[in-house]
């Protein structure tokens, strides 16, 4: 009996229902991973606790996760779109899915870190790939609705995520909420292996076809060979050890500041990016093409990505501290309050995905960059007495600026793009979002250290007198830092390519050719936008 | 023979002999290992006094990790670990077959914000206080403002034991909040004017106010002479009888020395115990 009968499509690729299983299947997998992080960000003192372990091992527990997806995101696009997206995507949530079990009957601290290390390369199984299968699978015209439906499964599940986890720990005990997800991830699997999908969204064709090219070359080539060449295992490596050693120090400088070793670590992640640079130029097949910077468009737009995501990560790491110890409200009321930012990001983001399907991206990422800048102005003046009123407002328009950005950006990226670099940028918007995560976390470690030292403020319960003023100068620090962010934002927003691009072409040569090698289908989708 | 299959016979046996080795270096290893698991209200006595026997005996590797008291007993009885640790008294059922000893005594330390004028309460108040019936801390000799009770989380090592001592298999009170670790207890208290609540005493931080319980203050003389009401023993509970490296280990935490690393880590407290807050620096998940 043929195996591929048992999984056979409980409908056809002609229903045009179709595209909604395959979007509520990659939602629910998006929302598996918020709402875990969101539970786990919650339960991860009590699992200290319990445990009696210390601090560093703790960051370990959630930043391994981090780090491997990392590392692995780009090169497992690659082989996802060769072998095949959805077996990828469901093969990647089973090991996901175990990996949570595993959590839950793990028996040491240790045991946690390996398995979240695990469970990071299975993240990057289906990060790697769902943008790709959603680009492939919706028309463009609705591809705004369907990413503005991701958001929503996303800010949904850092927004309730907290909420469940504090109950589940305190009623259930916290090592169930590793079984809390499960659900999430199982639903997705049976959901994709038996709804159909489009042909056209499984594999990047692209690649394979240059894989049958060099088996027309050369016949007698091994497998291995021409994997091996289209794989571009070196420049995989490189790629990996200097993204290895910069997320690395980014983690450590998080909590204590730059020392000596972390500059002599970031030297080193800047030489592997050298050298992976370099390899990338020589190879004929690599991992990653430069040439996609040459749009205009994308390059303003993957920028905006970053900045959007470190503007948000900077205000997410530094607000917990300031409402619990400056302004002093309990542990879990400062996680409600901050679900806020979420629900309200939750709540435009379909607007904003089907929106951005009527009236084009950039108003869109106007509007966004704009409550970018409203938002850190407000939060900038908030003070050591900020009425509850300014900070709901603060955290909604913060929530605008995510959401209003997030799925008109992504729609952009992946219409702007020609064909042959789909999988390539599928994977890098994730890198992009995972280094924007961490940047904003750094940076404002960094800056807070700048006023006040991490040992000051790391043990007191509440910041009173001169204590809470160093805070307040290094917490309007982070935020003037923040509302300069927004304004690059607001620029890279804009319609370049009107204003810079013929002075670019001028003066670089293939420039805005990345848009010359699609397809007449892709111009005519870059046109809209 | 073929060139492949030599090499790889050359491998298995490569292979072979390292796992053979590592076995029987790990064997030896054990053999010298002692490990702990248990309550995480008695992990920083342990871990003390693993470090100093360790300086003293550096063939001898010990290792402690935490959970809860019912994570000791249950490790120790099948023979998982070589000692569960416990803060709380056994049941008969649980205690059959097990060897108990007492290492050292611990104050469970009733705390309030340090604005509250109240200085003490009695048993009977607190009671009155977690099951609902007292709301106003005017009814215990303070101002007139709400009590905000709060208890921590459910299979809280630290909850039963004070549950045993306070509640008497009474509900709590709707008004009871619950936080879900130590330092979410501390900043809760610290914050909020009208809040009472309790950590183990090696948790305590100088930023809260410690209550006396029926008059009496938690200190070293009143847990060990066990006039605090709220005093629990910290054990060590081995199955069977002790022998070798456990038994000697066992000796040292009840001679003189090891019952002033006890004293030290338990009352001389540092308040830095709960630096550890990760609430903030949320994480990318992927999506």
């Amino acid at each position: 009996m043929n195996v591929n009968n048992l999984f056979k499509p409980l409908i056809t690729t002609k229903n045009p229902r179709q595209i909604w299983f395959i979007l509520i299947a990659i939602c629910l997998v998006n929302f598996m991973f918020n709402f875990y992080i969101g539970m786990s960000n919650i339960v991860l003192p009590t699992i200290v606790e319990y445990y009696h372990t210390d601090v560093i091992t703790a960051t370990w527990i959630s930043n391994i996760y981090l780090l491997t997806l990392t590392i692995s995101v780009l090169f497992l696009g690659r082989i996802g779109g060769l072998w095949s997206r959805k077996y990828f995507f469901i093969t990647g949530t089973l090991i996901w899915v175990t990996a949570s079990l595993l959590c839950f009957y793990s028996t040491s601290p240790t045991q946690l870190i390996v398995i979240r290390a695990v469970q990071g390369i299975a993240a990057g199984f289906m990060a790697s790939v769902y943008y790709a299968i959603l680009d492939r699978t919706f028309p463009n015209e609705r591809l705004g609705f369907a990413l503005g439906f991701l958001l929503i499964a996303l800010a949904g599940g850092y927004a309730v995520g907290p909420l469940v986890g504090g109950y589940i720990a305190a009623y259930i005990g916290w090592q169930a909420i590793f079984l809390a997800v499960i659900p999430f991830g199982l639903a997705s699997v049976i959901i994709y292996l038996f709804t159909a999908q489009k042909p056209e969204a499984d594999n990047d064709f692209e690649l394979i076809n240059t894989r049958d090219e060099y088996i027309k070359k050369d016949p007698d080539a091994s497998s291995t060979n021409i994997i091996g060449k289209i794989l571009d295992y070196k420049g995989a490596i490189l790629q990996a050890a200097g993204l290895f050693t910069l997320t690395y120090v980014l983690i450590v400088a998080q909590k204590f500041g730059f020392s000596a070793e972390d500059i002599a670590l970031i030297v080193l992640a800047l030489i592997f990016g050298g050298l992976f640079l370099w390899v990338e130029t020589k190879q004929e097949e690599p991992l990653f093409k430069f040439k996609v910077f040459r749009s205009l468009t994308f390059s303003a737009y993957i920028t905006g990505l970053l900045l959007n995501y470190i503007i948000l990560y900077m205000a997410l790491f530094i607000l917990p501290f300031y409402l619990q110890k400056v302004i002093g409200v309990p542990v879990n009321v400062s996680g409600e309050l901050i679900s806020v930012v979420w629900f309200s990001a939750m709540i435009v983001s379909l607007l904003a995905g089907g929106l951005a399907d009527r009236i084009g991206v950039r108003p869109l990422a106007i509007t966004a960059a704009v409550s970018c800048i409203v938002a850190t102005i407000i939060i900038y003046t908030f003070g050591t007495t900020a009425q509850w009123y300014l900070i709901l407002v603060a955290f909604v328009i913060l929530g605008f600026g995510y959401g209003f950005y997030q799925s008109p950006n992504n729609k952009m990226l992946l219409s702007v793009i020609p064909l042959t670099f789909k999988t390539q940028v599928s994977a890098t918007m994730t890198l992009t979002k995972n280094l924007g995560s961490v940047f904003g976390n750094a940076f404002a470690g960094l800056i807070i250290a700048t006023a006040i030292a991490q040992t000051a403020f790391s043990g007191k319960l509440t910041l009173t007198g001169s204590q809470a003023a160093s805070f307040m100068t290094g917490f309007e620090r982070i935020f003037l830092f923040g509302a300069i962010l927004s304004v690059l934002l607001l620029i890279s927003a804009l319609d370049l390519d009107k204003y810079a691009g013929k002075y670019l072409s001028r003066f670089f040569k293939g420039y805005g050719d990345s848009e010359k090698s699609g397809s007449e289908e892709l111009k005519k989708l870059y046109k809209q936008n | 023979m073929d060139v492949k299959i030599k090499y790889s016979i050359v491998i298995v046996a490569i292979v072979i002999v390292a796992i053979a080795g590592y076995l029987i270096y790990s064997d030896f290893e054990n053999s010298n290992t002692i490990t702990i698991t248990g309550s995480t209200s008695v992990v920083p006595v342990a871990q003390a006094l693993a470090t100093a026997y360790m300086s003293n005996h550096p063939g001898v590797k010990i290792t402690v990790s935490g959970g809860d008291s019912g994570v000791g007993i249950n490790d120790v009885r099948s023979g998982q670990v070589d000692i569960g640790a416990s803060s709380r008294n056994l049941t008969s059922s649980e205690a059959e077959g097990l060897s108990q000893y007492i290492i050292g005594m611990d104050g469970i330390s009733i705390i309030v914000n340090q604005q509250n004028p109240v200085n003490g309460v009695s048993l009977d108040q607190l009671n009155g206080i977690y099951n609902g019936t007292i709301t106003n801390w005017n009814q215990v000799g303070g101002n007139d403002s709400t009590i905000t009770p709060v208890t921590r989380e459910a299979g809280s090592g630290t909850r039963a034991d004070f549950e045993t001592f306070v509640m008497a298999h009474e509900t709590y009170g709707p008004n009871v909040q619950i936080s879900t670790f130590n330092y979410g207890m501390l900043q809760m208290v610290a914050v909020t004017p009208g809040a009472i609540g309790y950590v183990a005493h090696d948790y305590l931080n100088n930023q809260v106010k410690l209550l006396t319980v029926n008059n009496i203050t938690l200190t070293q003389k009143s847990v060990q002479n066990d006039s605090y009401p709220l005093t629990r023993n910290l054990l060590f509970l081995v199955k069977g009888t002790p022998t070798g490296n456990v038994k000697d280990f066992i000796d040292f935490t009840q001679s003189p020395e090891g019952q002033a690393i006890v004293n030290n880590v338990e009352y001389n407290f540092t308040g830095t115990n709960n630096t550890y807050n990760p609430t903030s620096g949320i994480g990318y998940s992927g999506g």
